[in-house]
Formats: structure tokens, C-alpha cells, sequence
């Protein structure tokens, strides 16, 4: 199939480091550990868990919109 | 919680939704191109890139039908002239914008530099915001126009609440500028918002607690914004992405034909 594990991996491993970079690039703005900085932490920590649960669980791979990508290869061959 | 707390709380969850839809429809149709791509071509079968499996289309397509977008043009001039209109006015103001936030707010803390903090750069990029924020706010007005007029016939073709959101995005962003420059009336720059700095003057005329809605309203344009960006991927726009890389795929032959006729005119 189209998608593999280590693709998925991949992709949430980015996910992941665009998170704590953002954190990161909030302490110049927000004071690191006051009230604001722990909600910007709460965040990223809520966001990371629903993007693994997203990328791992929820989306079904084996189809894009109603296309099964079996279809849409077969589809492709018939018409040329 | 201040306003900056707020701010980059919904960066990071705005982000990661736009993320999440990132990799339903951009991913994975990638990698679902890349895998057919490849397929027909281990066949032998119909042509496909001469970029062995990259599923990026040639680039005299992405001049034809991204930049000057002529299949578009066939059906109608005023649909090409409004889809111009957002199309230049939004990645224009999307990547002056990028400009500016990345040298303008943050390069700054690490590098000494004046030229995008206080020199001609920031200059340039206000006077190119305001010009593609105008184009951008003309075309999505056009749009919405036409979309109420012509309700019956576009409603299956425009995504009404998708438009008026970037709509909202673009106004609320005038909106805020002008806010700005009612608190600081001596910004050497004002002459660069030619839209804005009008705005605020005429805002100044009005009896209104113009300084204490200054914050409200950034917050409601940041909101409004990263909402449009964490939308972006689950809506039509994804057309934006997807629809140049899935050419690799439609542009040669019988199926590119069809897929045009019957798939892709609907995205537009």
C-alpha cells in the first residue's frame, strides 16, 4: 500500500519537533514557567497527543475520499 | 493569561490541526500518487514523468494552469479575473507576510540588524502587504457577490463559509493595522498603509474606545487567521497543493482528459 510506517513515523516525528520549536520560539515573547508559558505548554502537550492519535489510530490510510488506491490504479490502467 | 500567551497557544494547536489535515489530504494523496505513478510505469503503461516517481507535474503545465490558471479563463473572464485576484493577492500577501514575521519579529532577537525592524525592508513589505491585502479583499468581495447572486448555480462549486472566513481574515487584518496606527499616529511608515492609514483616520472621526478595542480586535484577527489556516487542508483550498502535484497524474493522455471534464472543474 501507498503508506508505510516508517512514512508515518516520519511524518509525526516532524510534527513533533514543529511543536517544540514553536514552544521554543514562544519564550521570546511569553515568560518561561509564568501562567501564560504553562498554557502554551498544556497546548503542545494536548496538540502532540491528538496528532499521534490522529496519524496512528484515527486516519484511515487505505483511502482518500471514497478512492481506494487499487481502484484508482485500475481506473488509470483502463483509461490510459 | 496575556495576549502573546493566547497567541502562540493557538499557533501550536492551529498548527498541529492544519498538520493533521496536512497529512489526510496532502500526505497521503502524495504518497498515493507516488505509488500509481510508479506502478504505471514498472507496467509500462501510459506515460508518466520523466521524473521517475515523483509525483511533481512538468513545469510548463504548472505555468499554464497554476500561474495563468487558463483552464479557468476558458470558462468565464470574470471567474478568472476573481480567482486571479485571490489567487495573487493571497500567496502575495502569504509570503510577505512570512517575510515579515520571520525578519520583522524574530531574526531580530538573534541578529542586529535595522533593515526589516526600522529601515526601507519594512517599509516595502507593508506598502506589498497592503497592496496584495487590497487585491485579496476585491476578489473575495467579487467572489462573494457572485456567490449570492448566482447562489443556485455556484453552491455545489464555492464554499460560501470558506470565502467569507478569508474574507473576515483579510478585513479584520485592515481592521487591526488601523488600530495600530490610531496609537501610534507618528509611525514614520503610515505612508506605507495607504489602505489602513486612511481607514484610521477615518476610524479617528468615530466616538469609539479606539485604544481599548486596539487588543480585542488583534485577538480576533489572530483567531480568525489561524482558524482559515487549520481549516486550509479539510477544505477546497487544498486545491492550492494538491491540485498542481495531482496533474503528474491527470496531465497526459485519455484519464487527463476525463479527470479535467469531470473532477477538477468542480474544485474551481
Amino acid at each position: 500500500m501507498p503508506i508505510t510506517n516508517k512514512m508515518k513515523i516520519a511524518y509525526a516525528s516532524v510534527v513533533l519537533l514543529i511543536q517544540v520549536y514553536l514552544v521554543y520560539a514562544a519564550t521570546l515573547y511569553v515568560t518561561p514557567w509564568s501562567a501564560g508559558f504553562l498554557c502554551v505548554l498544556v497546548a503542545a502537550a494536548a496538540s502532540a497527543a491528538g496528532a499521534l492519535y490522529y496519524i496512528f489510530v484515527v486516519a484511515r490510510d487505505n483511502e482518500i475520499v471514497a478512492y481506494n488506491p487499487q481502484t484508482f490504479l485500475e481506473e488509470r490502467r483502463r483509461i490510459g | 493569561m496575556d495576549k502573546f500567551a493566547y497567541f502562540w497557544s493557538l499557533i501550536i494547536v492551529g498548527g498541529t490541526v492544519f498538520l493533521m489535515g496536512a497529512y489526510r489530504n496532502v500526505f497521503l494523496k502524495l504518497c498515493f500518487i507516488r505509488w500509481i505513478n510508479r506502478k504505471i510505469r514498472e507496467e509500462g503503461g501510459a506515460k508518466v514523468e520523466r521524473l521517475e516517481n515523483t509525483p511533481i507535474p512538468e513545469p510548463a503545465t504548472i505555468v499554464r494552469e497554476a500561474v495563468f490558471q487558463k483552464r479557468i479563463r476558458n470558462r468565464s473572464v470574470f471567474l478568472w479575473l476573481r480567482h486571479c485576484l485571490i489567487f495573487f493577492g493571497f500567496t502575495a500577501i502569504f509570503a510577505l507576510d512570512c517575510i515579515y514575521t520571520v525578519f520583522g519579529h524574530y531574526f531580530h532577537h538573534y541578529f542586529d540588524y535595522t533593515y526589516f525592524t526600522s529601515g526601507a525592508g519594512r517599509a516595502f513589505l507593508k506598502a506589498g502587504m497592503e497592496l496584495s491585502g487590497a487585491v485579496l479583499l476585491v476578489g473575495l468581495t467579487a467572489a462573494l457577490v457572485h456567490r449570492v447572486v448566482y447562489a443556485e448555480r455556484e453552491r455545489t462549486l464555492v464554499n460560501l463559509n470558506l470565502v467569507l472566513l478569508l474574507w473576515v481574515v483579510t478585513l479584520t487584518g485592515f481592521l487591526t493595522e488601523a488600530c495600530r496606527l490610531i496609537g501610534e499616529p507618528d509611525d514614520p511608515f503610515v505612508d506605507c498603509s495607504f489602505v489602513a492609514g486612511p481607514l484610521a483616520s477615518a476610524l479617528r472621526g468615530i466616538d469609539a474606545p479606539w485604544h481599548a478595542l486596539a487588543t480585542p480586535i488583534w485577538i480576533l484577527h489572530a483567531t480568525v487567521t489561524v482558524a482559515f489556516f487549520a481549516y486550509l487542508p479539510f477544505s477546497r483550498f487544498v486545491h492550492i497543493i494538491a491540485a498542481p502535484i495531482g496533474r503528474s497524474i491527470t496531465q497526459d493522455g485519455n484519464y487527463g482528459r476525463l479527470k479535467r471534464e469531470r473532477v477538477t472543474e468542480g474544485l474551481l
